[in-house]
């Protein structure tokens, strides 16, 4: 049975998934709409590549679709649980680049989205995005889930395993950072230099 | 680099709100490679749910085969029945012979009250 999903949007991602470990695709493709471009995104600002990040983004997906048939409903929240998989396969791939030496290259900001992606970024978001990518890699994730993927502390707390005092820390030294790296910056930012 | 030149926290939430309101977008071609995965993964649902449905209709059959031994199990019990049931419809001489031998004829077989104890061995004092 396929539910007509795209007359009805109200529909939950726990739902949806549910209705996919069932047998239903047409879920599999509202799902893939609503939360793909969401962890590309987070990946993208963790990773500083966005090829990479799509990478990442089709494995945790594939990993979404594999465990559908056993999700125990109401134990967990469908995206806390897939940002936690992004998550840790993005400190993956940041730890495979250190073991190879990769980060003695300076890393490359996004400022080159592919066509088809059709995110152009403003100079102001490359100056917040360079200063983001430049901050240690638990500070970029607490930051980039609190400020700009607009999740609360215990959620984020859950995705990064750690407690809330822990999240607190981490987004308030995050910041405190940006401030500084981004000082020299105003103008691209927007704002005039005092 | 001046402490003056420094964003203020509404400055900066503001950025981050400009950042956030980005809207990202889906690539047409990660889309076709996640629904591949998802179709794949439906596929290999289904393809033990064929196979499986016969091996759980005999669940109990499997496991009393498995119990004696597999199906050289089955072919020793068949044969032993067979033999037994010609045995008891037509049994050989030498097995006459030797329940005559051991346990007498007919005619003097003990009686069922041959078994049992006497009240006078009981009350004997030794």
């Amino acid at each position: 049975m396929t539910m007509p999903f795209d007359a009805n949007t109200d529909v939950s991602n726990e739902a949806l998934l549910v209705a996919f470990g069932n047998g239903d695709r047409v879920a599999a493709r509202e799902l893939t709409m609503r939360l793909t471009p969401r962890i590309v995104g987070f990946a993208t600002r963790i990773l500083g590549d966005r090829a990479e990040a799509e990478d990442v983004a089709q494995d945790a997906m594939m990993r979404l679709w594999k465990v559908a048939g056993e999700w125990r409903q109401g134990e967990a929240k469908v995206t806390t649980w897939l940002y936690r998989v992004v998550s840790n396969l993005c400190t993956d791939r940041l730890r495979r680049r250190r073991s190879v030496g990769l980060d003695t290259i300076s890393d490359p900001p996004d400022d080159t989205p592919s066509a088809e992606a059709g995110m152009v970024q403003s100079q102001r978001n490359s100056a917040l995005n360079d200063a983001v990518l430049n901050l240690p890699e638990r500070q970029r994730q607490a930051v980039v889930l609190r400020h700009i993927e607009d999740m609360a502390n215990p959620e984020i707390a859950e995705v990064m395993n750690i407690s809330v005092e822990a999240v607190e820390s981490l987004t308030a030294r995050g910041k405190r950072a940006l401030v500084t790296a981004l000082a020299g910056r105003r103008g691209e930012l927007g704002y005039e230099d005092d | 680099m001046t402490k003056e030149n420094q964003l203020s926290d509404q400055e900066l939430d503001d950025v981050f709100a400009q950042e956030a309101a980005n809207e990202q977008t889906l690539s047409p071609a990660l889309m076709q490679r996640i629904l591949e995965d998802a179709d794949q993964v439906l596929a290999a649902q289904k393809a033990p749910e064929i196979s499986a449905r016969p091996a759980g209709q005999f669940t109990l059959w499997h496991s009393f085969i498995s119990a004696i031994g597999g199906w050289p199990g089955i072919g020793g019990l068949a044969t032993a029945t067979v033999v037994g049931i010609w045995i008891g419809f037509s049994p050989p001489a030498a097995i006459d012979e030797l329940a005559e031998t051991y346990l007498a004829d007919k005619n003097s077989a003990y009686d069922f009250g041959d078994f049992m104890p006497s009240i006078d061995d009981l009350l004997s004092e030794g």
